[in-house]
């Protein structure tokens, strides 16, 4: 499971790092209902697999090459809530300290933002694209990179809390006028 | 006591008691017009309202999900197409009914305003308060009519002690938004 903070999981371009932290993922003894009480050393994860119980594992973390995480393998992906929730976590491992889950979501509310208006946008450019086409990543690529070009006077509204909602409108017109 | 001060007094009371029926009163009918707008919204399409709290008012799709109380794929399949039950699509309609009576209350951005905190310094966001049921204190607190503090007595009695924030977010030299103790 990737731990890296989606701040710090790309270069200035929107290339992954070479090297992502991840943890090791288990099959947890325990049935986890909430609320977790206890259990620092681990971040559950009710019902990753068939109903079964899963956890990830603070203690067993270390990097991997980012190219060895291919999308098509992914499992699971944590929501807003689940993600500050691991943050809140991890934090807690290694300091003993409790950060507020709101700020934690708050610090990362623009990059969970951008991340979500990235999935709408390449979603519409690529709708009519077969998914076996030939240059079907060139096309993923070449939407981000015009998405990127479109967020950039923007992007840094998004930091701003009370402009966040403004700022997906603004994406949102765009897509619906490229992408009748 | 001289008799005027008894009857200011008296009056006093009156005033207090007649604000307090009023107030309610105003509570539920608001409550009643919020109701009657979300039966007129449920008549459109699952994908016209999520059309209309995504494009029109800005909410992400986590935060209409956290809102409704399903989860993110479940708003994926709204949009499209998979009919949500009955409950679910009068939710949407009445968190759509909701935004559009904000922003006759002349909130200007509803969607960026429900994301704000009820009061700096405190955790509860506006959002905070729809999902446990408090539209009528986000009316009244839209409206000018209810101050932070005084919605946030309502929502729950001990918040200064137990909703206070230790830390806040702020700009680091990066220009990334970190997080540091307060003072």
């Amino acid at each position: 499971m990737i731990l890296t903070h989606p701040c710090t999981m790309r270069g200035p371009n929107g290339k992954l790092y070479p090297r992502l932290t991840v943890g090791r993922v288990a099959p947890s003894s325990q049935a986890w209902r909430l609320p977790w009480k206890g259990h620092f050393k681990v971040m559950p994860l009710p019902e990753l697999v068939d109903g079964s119980h899963y956890e990830l594992r603070f203690e067993e973390t270390g990097t991997v090459p980012s190219v060895d995480l291919n999308p098509q393998k992914r499992i699971a992906c944590l929501d807003d809530i689940g993600l500050t929730l691991l943050q809140q976590r991890h934090i807690n491992h290694h300091t003993r300290y409790v950060v507020e889950e709101p700020l934690l979501h708050e610090a990362s509310a623009h990059l969970l933002a951008e991340a979500e208006l990235l999935e709408d946008w390449s979603e519409a450019a690529l709708a009519r694209v077969p998914e076996d086409a030939a240059d079907w990543a060139e096309q993923l690529e070449q939407a981000a990179s015009e998405f990127d070009a479109f967020l950039g006077p923007h992007r840094e509204n998004l930091k701003v809390t009370a402009q966040r909602a403004r700022v997906r409108r603004e994406v949102r017109h765009e897509i619906a006028r490229r992408w009748p | 006591m001289p008799t005027v001060t008894w009857q200011f007094g008296e009056l006093r009371d009156q005033a207090t008691a007649l604000s307090m029926r009023v107030g309610q009163g105003h509570r539920d009918a608001q409550t009643k017009t919020l109701e009657l707008l979300s039966e007129g919204l449920a008549r459109l399409s699952p994908r016209d309202l999520l059309r209309r709290l995504s494009d029109e008012y800005g909410l992400s799709w986590s935060t209409i999900a956290d809102l409704i109380g399903v989860s993110v794929q479940a708003v994926r399949k709204w949009r499209t197409g998979d009919a949500p039950s009955p409950e679910r699509r009068l939710a949407l309609a009445r968190l759509v009914a909701f935004l559009d009576v904000l922003e006759d209350s002349s909130v200007g951005d509803p969607g960026g305003w429900l994301e704000l905190p009820v009061m700096q310094g405190y955790a509860p966001t506006h959002f905070d308060l729809y999902k446990t049921g408090r539209a009528d204190l986000l009316c009244d607190l839209a409206s000018g009519r209810l101050s932070g503090s005084d919605a946030l007595d309502e929502y729950q009695a001990d918040w200064r002690e137990a909703l206070r924030l230790e830390n806040e977010v702020f700009l680091a030299e990066d220009g990334q938004p970190s997080i540091r103790r307060i003072g």
